[in-house]
This record gives C-alpha cells, structure tokens and sequence, in this order.
C-alpha cells in the first residue's frame, strides 16, 4: 500500500505543514540528508523547541511529568549554550549512554534508554545533520524536579539499574519489515516512553511495553497500543495504523490530539509509506502484557 | 428531605442563578462580554450536543477518507460529508463551548480549561477548520480527487491541531 497522498501527487510536505520529503533511510550518500530522516523517524524537534514561534531547536520546551517539570535543552551548533564543539564520540555516549561531554548523567526524560539501540551509522548522520542547523544563542533553563528525583548524582545507579545499552536483540524468525518496525518503534521513535508504564523510580516497565501509562506526559493516560483486540489496537488493519501515522486519523473518523497530533506532524508524517508499513506490522505483534 | 432531593434542589437553584445571572449579563450589556466567556443554561444538553456535532465530523471524514483511499467512497460521499462538517464546525466557537462546559465543571466532558484560558487561540482553531471545510466543499465541488485529499488533510490537520491543544480525551 503506498501513501495515499503521495499516490495522489500530494506531496507530503502539505500535510507535514513544511519541510521536503525525506530519502528513505538507506538511500543517498549525503549524510545530512539521511540525518534528517533520523530527526524526523525521533522526533527530536518537539522536546528542544519551546513552542512554534520559538528559535528552531533552540530548547526551553516544558515537558511535565510525575516528577517534576523539565526543560529541553539547547541542541543547535551554538558553542557556549548548545551542542557546539562536540565531537562525534561526545554525541555517541549522550544518546547510548546518557552522558555529558564532561561525564555529568542525564535525566531519562531525555530518551537514551530507546536511543540507546540506535545504530552508529544513524548517530552519526544525525550528528552531522544537527551541525548543519543554524546556531541559536539561548541559555538552557533548569529543570524544576522534586527531590530525590532532582538529586543527579543518583543518576548513575538508575543507568545502571535500567539502562541496557546496545543494539536490540537479534529475533530468529522475523523478517525485514518487522525488524525495520521495531527499530523505528523502540528505538529511534521510542514510542515505549510515553505508551508505557513506568515503575516508581521512572523506569519503563518493560513486561507492559506499549500498554498504556495512566499517567504519561502532562499527567495524562496515553492509549495502548500492544495486540490486544479490546484495549489496544488488535482489530486495526495495518493501513488503518499507517493511516493514522500518515495523517493522524483513526479508523472511527477521530482525529488523533494529546500531543499525538505533534507525533504525526513532526515525525511520522515525514517516514517513507514504507516505514509507517513497517510500524504497523510490527505493533501487530506486540503482545498484550497490560 | 432526602440527600438526592437536596442534590436537585442544589442544582435547581444553580441553573436558575445560572439563568439569572445570564439574563443579567444580557442586561447591562456589552461591559465584560469580551473577558468573561458566557454560561450556559443546560450545560450537560450542550455538551451532548457538542459530542453529536464532533462525531458528525468524524463520519464524515470517515466517508471521506474512503473515497480519498480509493476504497469504496463516492464524490457524492465527499460532498455530503463536506456538508457536514461545514455546518458543525460554524457552530464550534459561537455555541458549542460555553465557559461551564469543561473538565471538572460537567461530567464527561474532554474539554480542557485551556479553551477558555486561552480563548482567542481556540477561537482562531475553530475559524481554521471552518477555512478548511469551506475549501473542502470547493473541492469536493470540483471533483478532482487530489484536491479532495489535499484539502481532507487540512480539514485533518485542524481537527489535530486543536485535539492537541484542546481536548482530552477519557479514555
């Protein structure tokens, strides 16, 4: 099934609100280019921008969670306030290891336990598409988190408690599309941190991996979206979910709001039709665990 | 009297001083109209309607999508739903949110406080989706099926937009 749209000779970008269709992933030997199909797949623009007529990645977005109210940071080239002057490697561990430049741990609400399995190839390329963007000079604003959540230097002891670094395991059986599906669910769009309940300390609850959270951003359920017929999307059809992907429109005529909306403009809208495929196939085989 | 009866006897006289105060609001005027966002009579009738003229919406973009997949849908679908949402979404700002019709203020309801907190941008997302409906209609007159799409994913995108915003839903 290709993208209705594009079918239709409507390009993307129209429903996207900007911005050129990406290169699928694999293809074209710019690395700023296949960065930017990175940016898109994580949807890095919604946590580092404040609001739409703020300073492009320029950080300052509120994200409030159970606990306490964080605030994206600065990730233009800017050297003094953004990520300016770091090396391929300092980008590596922050994403893998949720590390600083200068060793500092970092809050998990920035998502390097899904960021973690993405490929080197892929940091890479997003490394060099972030250098690309304008620099934007904006101090970044402290978190506003309540002790002993806000306490960092406990920070190293949750990474080595919940964080598992690495590549995704190898699953004997399954085909490309499903592979391709799960990198895309688990790792680069890290849909888990919000579809997901968490434990007490803020760790995914990996035996409910995408069974709803009562309690997601803003304090607000967020669906299930596992197999399961009655309280996930069981009964979808894989265009059903690609569709919803694609423009945000679930199979009742319902259009999707609670910060999903922001999902499909910034990030799943941009995916090749193949990749939305690759999702839908692959959250057809998650199972229930809610 | 019986807890119930006092219950109703509570809520009788709150519509009435609801009532009232409208009709006193009336009276003096414009001072304040601007500001304070009018009250209804029968909050729980309006967000009943509210919920039939939204779910009118989502039939219609239903029916609409179905044509615009290739998947059974007619012109003549696109044009009756068009219809639809034309006629719903003019109603959305004048008469579907009365300021005691959110969450916390009437059972049920998926209408955030940040509607009234933030009224003119609610109001501007309303006019955005009457735009978009009026250029559905034009499209779906036309009968070129990527303008349909086109203009569906417009209509699409500020339902969307203003979901984000605006509603959260129960479930």
């Amino acid at each position: 099934m290709a993208s209705w749209l594009l079918r239709l000779g409507v390009p993307l970008a129209l429903v996207a609100g900007g911005g050129a269709p990406s290169m699928a992933q694999t293809a074209g030997d710019d690395p700023v280019k296949r960065g930017e199909y990175i940016f898109n797949a994580a949807g890095c623009l919604g946590c580092h921008t404040e609001s739409k007529e703020a300073p492009r990645l320029a950080g300052g977005r509120a994200l409030k969670t159970p606990f306490g109210t964080f605030y994206g940071p600065n990730i233009t080239p800017d050297p003094e306030t953004g990520i300016g002057g770091w090396t391929d490697e300092d980008f590596i561990r922050a994403l893998r290891e949720g590390r600083s430049p200068d060793g500092t741990a970092y809050f998990p609400v920035f998502p390097y336990t899904s960021f973690t399995h993405l490929t080197d190839q892929d940091l890479r390329d997003l490394k060099a598409y972030l250098d690309a963007q304008p620099a934007v000079s904006k101090p970044n604003r402290p978190h506003d988190v309540s002790p002993p959540f806000g306490w960092r230097f406990l920070l190293p002891a949750w990474q080595a408690l919940f964080l598992e670094d690495g590549g995704l395991p190898p699953e004997p059986g399954r085909d490309a599309q499903w592979e391709r599906g799960r990198y895309l669910v688990q790792a680069a769009g890290h849909c888990g941190e919000c579809h997901s309940p968490r434990n007490f300390m803020g760790a995914v609850d990996h035996d409910r991996m995408l069974a709803g959270s009562a309690d997601g951003p803003e304090g607000k359920p967020v669906p299930n979206i596992t197999s399961d017929p009655g309280k996930g999307i069981g009964k979808w059809s894989p265009g059903e979910i690609a569709f919803l992907l694609e423009i945000g429109m679930m199979p009742d005529g319902d259009f999707v709001g609670g910060g999903m909306n922001e999902v499909v403009e910034n990030s799943t809208s941009k995916l090749t039709a193949e990749d939305r495929e690759a999702i839908a196939a692959y959250l057809l085989t998650v199972p229930p665990g809610g | 009297m019986s807890k119930i009866g006092q219950k109703q006897g509570i809520v009788r006289n709150a519509v009435i001083c609801v009532a009232s105060a409208g009709i006193l609001v009336a009276a003096i005027g414009q001072a304040g109209a601007q500001s304070q966002r009018p009250v209804s009579a029968d909050p729980a009738a309006v967000v009943k309607e509210r919920e039939s003229a939204m779910k009118s919406m989502g039939d219609a973009m239903k029916k609409i999508s179905a044509y615009v997949k290739n998947e059974g849908g007619t012109v003549e679908g696109v044009r009756e739903g068009a219809a639809a949402i034309r006629q719903a979404s003019q109603k959305i700002a004048p008469s579907l949110f009365p300021a005691d019709t959110g969450i916390g203020r009437i059972e049920g309801s998926e209408a955030k406080p940040e509607i009234w907190q933030q009224w003119p941008k609610f109001e501007q997302a309303a006019a955005r989706l009457v735009t978009a409906g009026n250029d559905l209609s034009s499209a779906a007159e036309g009968g070129d099926r990527a303008a349909i799409a086109r203009q569906f994913a417009q209509v699409g995108q500020s339902c969307g937009g203003c979901h984000d915003d605006f509603r959260q839903k129960k479930n």
